[in-house]
């Protein structure tokens, strides 16, 4: 039997008729092996890896001019196959592959508006990846940030904000949201939120 | 008559005899079997997915919200759009979908604010991005997130709001788009 074809299909030289089934058995089981490679690299892409947490509304107040970790203790959504996630504040990779991913965060607050001049909200998507940079043995961390909000005495309760980022090492990664605002009549109250993740696809190295 | 372990893909047993059948046998399961590969890859490389354009001369009075009306549809695979029926919305199925909305108002003096939202079903915002305060006139604003779509009859839509002085504003450039990344659950 040799093997031919960049994908190694195997076929019977003249000789191997003899014993035909085994050759065709061979064949099948080669050709098998080959579309479940197919088959499954498709699974991947219409199965990909998600999470969604949501914030409990009402239950957290954030101080003004304080960076605080917004709380999102429900799980929404989570792919099936991994660990369920644990942390109330974060979105945990560590059963999630590493990769390039996209990530959002939604976040509503009250009171509405501003109530002194200068006021603002800014929402962070904190991006940790606890990767080790090469010859430093520093960590490294990654932080990317929006800045909603106003200055001024309309709107600015609400923000969305979404970003990609590439996460490297899995069992030291996480995301999360945080606020920090300029609201010192009051502390603000969260009225609605979630933080999510959507796995893109692989590193390129 | 045994058969492989992923595609049952039949082949002859160590006594049995080898003739056309064996072969016509494997290649009707290959053939069935590269029909699944077929239909799961035509999904993964060309989702559900439609981009529909306010490019009317739609008017936005100053401090309403105004639910953006489309005329076109950019693209639409999957028919999402039915722009005849309903001229303000994506209608999505169930799964996991990436949500996109923006809108550039213009012909106002000055503006204090301007927003967006997209909503679930005309009632559930999960998307509401709100402008800082602009000197200029002609704000450009969006928003893209995720969203979980449990029934078939979901569907999704796009508001705007700005305040200030003069206008009414004239909406340009406005889109609502929405692409499935996976089935739900």
């Amino acid at each position: 039997m040799e093997y031919t074809s960049s994908q190694s299909l195997p076929y019977p030289e003249p000789e191997d008729f003899a014993n035909g089934s085994q050759q065709l058995k061979m064949l099948a089981e080669a050709i098998d092996l080959r579309l479940s490679i197919l088959d499954l690299g498709y699974d991947a892409i219409l199965a990909r890896p998600v999470v969604l947490k949501t914030v409990t509304p009402g239950v957290q107040t954030i101080s003004a001019s304080i960076n605080t970790t917004v709380n999102i203790p429900n799980t929404t959504f989570q792919s099936s196959e991994f660990t369920a996630q644990s942390s109330s504040t974060s979105i945990d990779f560590s059963s999630y592959p590493a990769g390039i991913w996209m990530g959002g965060v939604y976040l509503g607050t009250n009171p509405v508006g501003a109530v002194n001049t200068g006021n603002h909200r800014n929402v962070t998507l904190r991006v940790v990846d606890r990767r080790i940079q090469p010859g430093t043995g520093v960590s490294v961390y990654e932080e990317l940030w929006d800045e909603s909000g106003c200055q001024s005495n309309t709107g600015g309760d609400f923000t969305t904000f979404s970003q990609t980022f590439e996460i490297h090492d899995p069992d030291n990664a996480f995301i999360q949201m945080r606020l920090h605002h300029g609201n010192v009549s009051s502390a603000l109250s969260v009225t609605a939120g979630f933080v999510w993740a959507l796995y893109i696809g692989e590193l390129a190295n | 008559m045994p058969v492989t372990d992923e595609f049952a893909l039949r082949y002859p047993g160590p006594y049995d005899v080898v003739d056309a059948t064996s072969w016509q046998n494997l290649a009707t399961d290959i053939d069935a079997a590269m029909t699944t590969i077929d239909a799961k890859r035509v999904l993964a490389i060309r989702p559900s997915s439609a981009r529909i354009l306010n490019d009317s001369t739609q008017l936005l009075t100053n401090s309403v919200l105004a639910t953006l009306a489309f005329a076109t549809e950019d693209w639409d695979n999957g028919g999402l759009a039915n722009l005849g029926i309903n001229n303000d919305r994506l209608t999505l199925t169930p799964g996991i979908w990436l949500v996109a909305a923006g809108v550039r108002p213009f012909g106002m003096t000055n503006v204090t604010h301007v927003e967006i939202q997209v909503s679930l079903n005309g009632v559930t915002n999960f998307q509401h991005r709100i402008g800082p305060l602009y000197s200029g006139a002609t704000p450009v604003i969006q928003t893209h997130g995720l969203l979980v779509v449990t029934a078939s009859t979901d569907y999704v839509t796009a508001l705007t709001a700005w305040s200030g002085t003069g206008g009414p504003a004239t909406a340009i450039g406005g889109y609502l788009q929405a692409t499935k990344m996976r089935d739900y659950p």
